[in-house]
């Protein structure tokens, strides 16, 4: 079975070009875009163990609104060769709140416009991959083809999922990987994955170490899931990255990381 | 080896050396403290926005303060904590029903700040559903952060509710009660010792805060055999009126959405038109504003000095004003409306009796206002212990056990021919989304098509001859063979081992019958995100035995009956195991 991509469709211009982003995603991992035109300005997804409640800027109030946007959508998927599968909403908590199912392999989160709220503006960005068994892909502002993936490897045994993932992403996406790490460098065993490694780049902090980073490339990212009061008042790796880079990033959760640390053992095993 | 990692080693131990009921009890006094101190902390909220608006309440504009009230409750639960209305209790029971508990964080205190904005302002309603709300999901989140399982962690959810119910009405037994009979929908004896030991610590805990206080204090009554008689009487009257405030919340609820849909209202707006009805009628009958227990205190004592219209009137006023709040989007719990219209209705009702037979010698009118809170409460949550419990409990009298039993039993029975389904449950009936323990759709619930799918199956290609099939058969213990196009992988058809055997004697056939010639075109398929409940429906629909699992045009395996009532009595087993 095709890996499958959720996407949260909002018609507006930074919506669009989210999609976009999802298509190239889409196209590069040969993943099924399943999408959700939403019915409710929020939503919830129950995890194993968590739920999270993802709140979205907009959403289209009534049935003509909804069919617009979803044929706004198919229009842009059938402009990439993709075929629309659009997600259905079985349960609900309360009649205004559905429940979104949570057994994809990516997703893409419905980044917010502007932090309007302080204590939830970025809640979902931080608890989706915190929590969820898949990859998040965090779009940005605009929407452009990537050439080579960038992985951040921390340079710590506890954070080798994140390398792993990248490692997969290259393998299955043929494209060139740069691995930037601020620790040690690397040792990738398997042949398999070693042959799409392009750089390893070890450096520190500040402005340089951003600069090596390929304009085109995307971005894949450790998501450890700290605390709120972490993330909101004090620096992080993620939060320095999005400050810094503007491209698109997919964060990968201790969860997703522990699956692709299991394809990770398997290769260097075999 | 720091502070973090001792603490962790020393939970590890804790949660492998120690009995699991006892760690559950422990657990449960933990959910209790919390549940309590959430109760407490909701009663201090509502004296204190009470306390806030006392000064204004002689202004000409005082009529608006529910509409204030109202509007900036659901303000604060739209904008700042970003949860949507409703009183809870629906929400609580789903999460049991279908998500092993899990609840939002912020619902532990969303709705204790909402419901006494609400209230406090002189909304039309109750504490106790918002409570719930919290206790449970205290217990949700307790249980979550300590990495429980979901079994564990829904008896901390029923343990929250308990001790939040028993804090609030400083009655342990209605709380474990409630919890049970309409939150959980099961009696099971794992569940039962940490509910009611958390239901006693919440009281406790909220006895040493606020005083050991009876909320409605009782007076000897003298009930005799006309009285216990009479009650069923009582019943017919309860039950009329749980009916109706049943379905008048559902239809103004509904013509609240109607409007605001039309008029493009907010939802905080829609709560404060809701709340200036509230405030106008409370210019005529203030009785309705609020909780409304001073009015029933009254009513126990005997002191309600008006007529049997004034009653009459003054309990649709209280009808009126509790599905305007609630109805349009207020925040609150239909509970404490419940026990003040039972109590008017009581009181209506004694005095028809008084007026009708003056010779006979019946009871206190306050003992009849105790029956008909019973009554009305058993009716509209459809749950007669909760209701003889409580009343038991809040009043501190056993002398009105059995004329209590009596009202609660058959006001139940007769509400149930009106309305089948309690005001917590009829949404969730409706939406098909109620699945008590044990019940076919929690099994099914329970298990995923991942599990039970069979994927020993030889796809075969299109394109393959007869004679190459055969071959393969020797190989199969199945009957049915997906077909795939070989260029493209597509799921194209499936094969069953009948459709091949009238060519399995012509061996002139083996090198002419292609597969595609035979497959099955159009065959019913099952997709991963499909329910069980679904699937099963389909296949005795179309008698089928077993369905393949198509994803993208790709086939996944098969599920079939057989294997699928094996899972599902695994399931079963589990379910209703009291381990």
């Amino acid at each position: 079975m095709n890996p499958r991509f959720f996407h949260v469709y909002q018609d507006t211009p930074a919506g669009r070009e989210a999609l976009l982003q999802t298509v190239f995603f889409c196209r590069m991992l040969g993943a099924a875009p399943v999408v959700y035109i939403p019915e409710t300005p929020r939503f919830l997804m129950y995890f194993e163990n968590r739920v999270v409640q993802v709140d979205l800027d907009c959403d289209p109030s009534d049935l003509k609104k909804r069919a617009r946007w979803q044929a706004r959508a198919s229009e842009i998927l059938a402009g990439s060769g993709l075929d629309a599968h659009f997600l259905q909403i079985h349960h609900r908590t309360t009649p205004e709140l559905p429940d979104v199912p949570v057994d994809f392999d990516y997703m893409s989160c419905p980044v917010p416009a502007s932090a309007r709220h302080f204590v939830y503006s970025d809640l979902g960005m931080r608890r989706l991959p915190a929590v969820a068994p898949f990859s998040v892909l965090i779009p940005a502002l605009v929407a452009r083809g990537w050439k080579s993936l960038a992985v951040f490897y921390g340079g710590d045994e506890k954070k080798e999922g994140v390398l792993a993932a990248g490692l997969a992403m290259a393998r299955n996406t043929g494209l060139p990987l740069d691995v930037f790490t601020r620790g040690p460098v690397p040792v990738i065993r398997s042949a398999s994955f070693k042959a799409h490694v392009r750089h390893v780049v070890a450096g520190n902090k500040g402005n340089d170490f951003w600069m090596d980073v390929p304009p085109e490339a995307l971005m894949i990212v450790g998501a450890s899931g700290k605390g709120w009061f972490r993330e909101r008042f004090f620096s992080t790796f993620k939060k320095e990255l999005r400050s810094s880079l503007p491209g698109t990033c997919v964060f990968v959760g201790p969860q997703a990381q522990e699956s692709y640390m299991r394809i990770w053992e398997r290769e260097t095993d075999s | 080896m720091n502070m973090t990692a001792w603490m962790k080693k020393g939970w590890s131990w804790l949660r492998t050396h120690m009995d699991p009921r006892l760690f559950m009890m422990l657990m449960a006094i933990v959910v209790g403290i919390f549940g309590g101190l959430a109760a407490v902390l909701l009663h201090h909220m509502i004296e204190m926005v009470a306390g806030l608006f006392s000064g204004y309440r002689q202004r000409a504009w005082s009529f608006l303060l529910p509409a204030m009230g109202a509007a900036a409750a659901v303000y604060f639960m739209e904008k700042i904590v970003r949860e949507g209305g409703g009183h809870g209790v629906p929400e609580v029971i789903y999460a049991v029903s279908r998500h092993g508990g899990l609840i939002r964080l912020r619902s532990t205190f969303s709705r204790i700040f909402a419901s006494s904005m609400t209230i406090g302002s002189g909304g039309s309603a109750g504490p106790e559903a918002p409570v719930v709300m919290s206790g449970a999901a205290i217990g949700s989140n307790i249980g979550r952060i300590l990495g429980l399982n979901e079994r564990q962690r829904v008896v901390l959810v029923g343990c929250g509710a308990a001790s939040a119910i028993g804090s609030i009405f400083n009655a342990p037994v209605a709380g474990m009660v409630f919890t049970m009979e309409v939150l959980l929908g099961q009696w099971r004896s794992s569940h039962l010792l940490p509910i009611t030991l958390a239901a006693v610590t919440g009281t406790q805990l909220s006895r040493r805060l606020h005083g050991n206080q009876i909320p409605f204090e009782s007076a000897i009554f003298g009930i005799q055999m006309h009285d216990t008689l009479a009650s069923a009487g009582l019943a017919l009257i309860t039950a009329v009126v749980a009916i109706g405030l049943i379905r008048g919340m559902r239809r103004m609820h509904g013509l609240s959405l109607f409007l605001a849909s039309r008029c493009h209202l907010s939802p905080w707006t829609r709560a404060g038109i809701g709340g200036l009805f509230v405030g106008m009628i409370g210019i005529f009958f203030p009785v309705v504003l609020g909780e409304g227990y001073y009015a029933v205190r009254e009513m126990i004592a005997g002191e309600f000095s008006s007529g049997i219209i004034f009653v009459l009137v003054i309990l649709l006023a209280k009808m009126l004003a509790t599905t305007f709040t609630l109805g349009w989007g207020g925040i609150g719990g239909i509970f404490a409306p419940s026990l003040v219209m039972g109590a008017m209705a009581g009181l209506l009702y004694h005095r028809i009796l008084v007026f009708l037979f003056p010779a006979v010698g019946w009871v206190n009118e306050g003992c009849f206002a105790l029956l008909g809170m019973a009554g009305l409460l058993a009716g509209v949550l459809q749950a007669p212990l909760t209701a003889i419990f409580l009343i038991f409990e809040i009043t501190g009298g056993y002398e009105v056990v059995l004329p209590l039993m009596v009202v609660s039993a058959f006001s139940t029975i007769l509400c149930r021919y009106g309305e089948p389904h309690s005001i917590y449950l009829k949404d969730l009936v409706a939406r098909d989304e109620l699945l008590r323990p044990g019940t076919d759709g929690r099994v099914l619930l329970d298990l995923r098509i991942s599990e039970v799918m069979e994927k020993d199956c030889i796809p075969v290609q299109r394109n393959m001859l007869l004679r190459n099939f055969i071959h393969l058969l020797k190989n199969s213990r199945r009957n049915y063979f997906p077909v795939e196009d070989a260029a493209t992988g597509r799921f194209v058809g499936m094969v069953h081992l009948d459709d091949v055997r009238p060519y399995l004697l012509d061996q002139m056939l083996y090198d002419t019958v292609l597969m595609e010639q035979l497959m099955h075109r159009n065959v019913m398929v099952v997709h991963p995100d499909d329910e069980l409940g679904d699937i099963l429906e389909t296949m005795d629909r179309l008698g089928l035995f077993s369905m393949p699992v198509v994803a993208d045009h790709r086939f996944m395996g098969m599920i079939s009956k057989a294997t699928l009532l094996d899972h599902y009595r695994k399931e079963l087993r589990v379910q209703t195991s009291d381990e």
